[in-house]
């Protein structure tokens, strides 16, 4: 009983500190993904061995899965 | 998954495919709620570089160019109004007011966006809570202090579990503070969503066996080593890790992050409420005794409706 008790206890710390940011990141993340056109990414990779790495990795950083 | 038909070349596929599950806006606003500045940059960068790193191997070790051109998926991010195949550019971008495009995105963000999320986010919780209760802090400073054996076992564990983003950060948090070093902490949290066993078979299918191994391979090695350069970041700075993240940022008054914490649970309820019915059903289905179907309750299928281009 005493167990579960500390876990929850645990749980709901982080639970709290961590609330509002989630919420900005999930705010900022929907918006996002009205915003970002599919399209643009795909025009803006090219071809080539290194360019298109590299903006796809950039591109990749603020996308949530 | 869908660059590779967009046409995009296998390192290019890569190196977005480590990166956006390796990194969002998401988790880096809860990497710095929960772990702390150094963490909330770090942990970007160097996922853009690892990233970069499988890519670039995969180009140069990859002999044959895998680019194919297919149309991209351009349906409407808004109400899917149109699939944006047959209708210019400049048409489909005004099919929606920005008010309606902002409230679009409120309202994925609140409710499918975060459905997706609350299952992980919460287990990485309870996980972080245990951790917490059943670890014995001497354990972990004995084998998991620092160096390289402790990055090891963070990869031996992150690369087979499949974890998000978001749901590694609080369990990050709890073995930081039970004296893991930062250095290893970073370790779990880009191998853990870059990789896990089913993708890995995914990937295999669709990038090929040897591309598969490449990625593989160079997210271990970079990981590990920037997980030993972050740990000498914190030593040259003379950082704690485990202080910062324990004096955790109390700038916020408590009644307003409790009001953070309580919107993220009611937010919640919906699925909560849903995935129990679903469970409840599935339990009745092979325990229960059938139940009579009730006439007139059959769900109707709503009727296939050509896509045709914007709201008319």
């Amino acid at each position: 009983m005493n167990f579960s008790v500390d876990v929850i206890s645990e749980a709901w710390l982080l639970l709290r500190e961590s609330g509002l940011y989630i919420l900005f990141g999930l705010l900022v993340s929907g918006l996002l993904r009205v915003f970002l056109n599919p399209n643009t990414i795909v025009r803006h990779l090219g071809k080539g061995r290194f360019k298109p790495v590299f903006k796809a990795a950039l591109l990749g950083i603020p996308i949530p899965l | 998954m869908t660059l590779q038909k967009q046409g995009a070349n296998t390192g290019a596929v890569t190196s977005f495919m480590i990166s956006t599950p390796e990194s969002g806006i998401d988790s880096i606003a809860i990497t710095y709620a929960l772990l702390d500045p150094i963490m909330t940059v770090a942990r970007p960068v160097v996922a853009f570089i690892t990233a970069a790193v499988a890519g670039v191997a995969e180009n140069l070790l990859e002999k044959r160019s895998s680019d194919t051109q297919v149309h991209p998926d351009l349906t409407c991010p808004v109400d899917q109004c149109c699939d944006g195949v047959n209708c210019r550019p400049e048409d489909h971008r005004r099919h929606h007011s920005l008010a309606e495009k902002l409230w679009a995105g409120v309202r994925y963000a609140f409710t499918d966006f975060w459905n997706d999320l609350a299952g992980w986010f919460f287990f990485g919780l309870l996980a972080a809570g245990l951790i917490a209760v059943l670890i014995p802090d001497e354990m972990v400073k004995t084998y998991l202090g620092s160096g390289l054996p402790a990055m090891l076992f963070m990869l031996a564990v992150g690369i087979p579990l499949y974890i998000c983003a978001t749901a590694s950060t609080p369990i990050a948090a709890a073995l930081i503070l039970k004296g893991v070093s930062p250095g290893a902490a970073l370790v779990f949290l880009l191998a853990g969503p870059a990789t896990n066993v089913a993708a890995l078979t995914v990937m295999a299918g669709i990038i090929g066996k040897r591309a598969t191994a490449i990625y593989l391979v160079a997210i271990a090695v970079s990981t590990v080593v920037f997980g030993l350069i972050l740990d000498q970041v914190y030593s040259a700075l003379g950082v704690s890790a485990q202080a910062v993240v324990s004096g955790a940022a109390t700038e916020i008054p408590t009644w307003i992050e409790v009001a953070g914490a309580l919107a993220l649970v009611l937010l919640s309820l919906p699925l909560f409420f849903r995935k129990t019915r679903e469970a409840l059903r599935s339990w009745q289905r092979y325990f229960g005794r059938p139940k009579a179907v009730r006439p007139g309750k059959r769900p109707t299928s709503p009727p296939d409706v050509e896509p045709v281009c914007g709201p008319t």
